[in-house]
């Protein structure tokens, strides 16, 4: 049992790069314009600087849409435009795209969450003295919500991981694939079991590092 | 130095429209501390915040310095808020930013030069007495300690107009005086024109040039307090200041 382990030992290297691939990029992504979105959202409601509720209203539907879908629809209905981005449907890369479209909106929604959480009178308080929109976005709302921003971060990647673990299974590769192909197709109990365990650590080690950065981050 | 021509403000809530400030019209002289008192919802942090516009009238408008603040365009409001200091009763210091960083937010908004950033919030600190504490966190402060920051930071720039919207009423008797006597510092050593909300009667007496008394989002009457001992005349301005106690509300109220 224990030499099964060790002869898959490459496989679980392998496996465990294209659930790193996949999550980093989705995170990334969810990153990247998962922020600006949640900061939109914020900022068009109604009472907030930019109130804007039409847009408002379109942002929130589109986000309120994209997060209704199962992931496993989601998965399989954007084929088409996994393979215009990247040129194929199979490997952690093409994984990514359905990945990233189920985080941007989701973190897009913890972001908003974290800036409505901060005092509405420190935000007045930086109107007051004459910050425009771009210094009160910088230097107020994403300093502020720094701390609660990261832990957003945190529950994305744990989210992710185990969504990467459901595409893998549909070509992305990564550890859910592996517990799949070994652990279920070829009865190999003890690769299932050592995926899980790998997965169980993975999600303490994210959730402890994220916990420890929001922390020194919040000065509050 | 302000002046509010027929300025109103109706706010729009699910229960329909509601008038929390009644047509008024007040000058604020340039150099003075004007008061403005009333009961809790009178209007009075209305009228305040319609002074640098974070509340927008619903009519009327609004002369600061001669300058139209209803008339400007976003930028130019900007602009002229830099010359307008505010500070408000939970002080609302940026908590992921030192007390240094705290006071160099208002000049880095107004882009001012790097180094000049640093001397200036020196100086500012070590007006407020508060050199010591440039690196702590708002949460490492007192709340007095607090308002000092908030108070320093309102004047980074050197504003010509102090907005205060009950800067003492969350501190503690002695800390309260020491707060107050540095608003009448800012006044008297740099000529800075003071507006103070307060439902402190102490706070008027011993401030106050002129004060504005508010019921249900009216001006019912605006008292001279150091040139001429005029005699209020309406009922609440007597009640203020003649029969009622130093305080509008009862001590336990407002520590409660
Ligand atoms: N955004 C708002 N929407 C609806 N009503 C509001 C809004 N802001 C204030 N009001 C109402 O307007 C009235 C005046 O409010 P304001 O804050 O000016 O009172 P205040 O005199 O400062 O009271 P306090 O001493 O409690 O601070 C109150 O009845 C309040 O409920
Ligand atoms: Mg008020």
């Amino acid at each position: 049992m224990a030499d099964n382990l060790l002869e898959l030992a490459p496989e679980f290297w392998l496996a465990l790069g294209q659930t790193f691939t996949m999550v980093g990029i989705s995170v990334g992504a969810a990153f990247l314009f998962g922020t600006p979105l949640g900061v939109l959202l914020f900022l068009t409601d109604r009472g907030q600087i930019l109130e804007r509720i039409t847009l408002h209203r379109a942002i929130n539907y589109l986000v309120n849409t994209v997060r209704s879908l199962p992931f496993v629809i989601l998965l399989v209905a954007i084929i088409p435009l996994t393979r215009l981005i990247v040129g194929t449907t199979i490997g952690p890369i093409a994984a990514s795209v359905p990945l990233s479209l189920a985080a941007i909106p989701f973190f897009a929604r913890l972001v908003e969450q974290s800036l409505r959480e901060l005092p509405k009178g420190v935000i007045e308080a930086a109107v007051a003295m004459g910050a425009s929109p771009v210094q009160l976005v910088w230097k107020v709302l994403l300093n502020e919500a720094r701390g609660s921003i990261v832990s957003a971060l945190t529950v994305t990647s744990i989210s992710l991981l185990s969504y990467s673990a459901m595409a893998g299974t549909v070509g992305g590769g990564g550890i859910g694939d592996l517990a799949i192909r070994f652990g279920y197709y070829r009865f190999q109990t003890e690769v299932m079991a050592a995926t899980v365990v790998l997965l169980i650590l993975l999600v303490q080690l994210i959730q402890f590092a994220g916990n420890r950065i929001a922390q020194r981050l919040d000065k509050k | 130095m302000i002046r509010l021509e027929n300025v109103a403000k109706t706010y729009q809530t699910p229960a329909g429209p509601y008038q929390a400030l009644a047509p008024v019209s007040l000058e604020v002289r340039e150099g003075d501390v004007y008061g403005i008192i009333g009961y809790s919802g009178a209007g009075k942090s209305t009228l305040l915040r319609i002074m640098n516009l974070l509340e927008r009238p619903t009519a009327g408008r609004v002369f600061v310095e001669g300058k139209d603040l209803t008339a400007l365009s976003p930028r130019a409001l900007r602009e002229a808020r830099h010359a307008i200091g505010m500070i408000f009763q939970h002080f609302h210091l940026f908590s992921n930013r030192t007390v240094a960083e705290n006071v160099e937010f208002a000049l880095e908004i107004a882009k001012a030069e790097k180094g000049d950033r640093e001397k200036r919030v020196r100086e500012l600190l070590e007006w407020v007495g508060l050199e010591d504490k440039a690196d702590s966190y708002p949460s490492q402060l007192s709340g007095g300690q607090k308002q000092r920051v908030a108070i320093a930071r309102a004047l980074a720039n050197r504003p010509r107009i102090l907005l205060c919207d009950e800067p003492t009423s969350a501190l503690d008797p002695r800390t309260t005086q020491s707060i107050l006597s540095l608003i009448r510092d800012i006044n008297q050593t740099w000529k800075v024109t003071v507006v103070i909300v307060t439902h402190e009667m102490d706070v008027v007496k011993q401030l106050c040039h002129k004060a504005a008394v508010l019921e249900n989002g009216h001006l019912v009457e605006e008292l001279p307090i150091r040139h001429a001992r005029t005699a209020p005349a309406s009922a609440l301005g007597k009640l203020l200041f003649q029969e009622a106690p130093e305080r509008l509300y009862p001590t336990e109220v407002l520590n409660g």
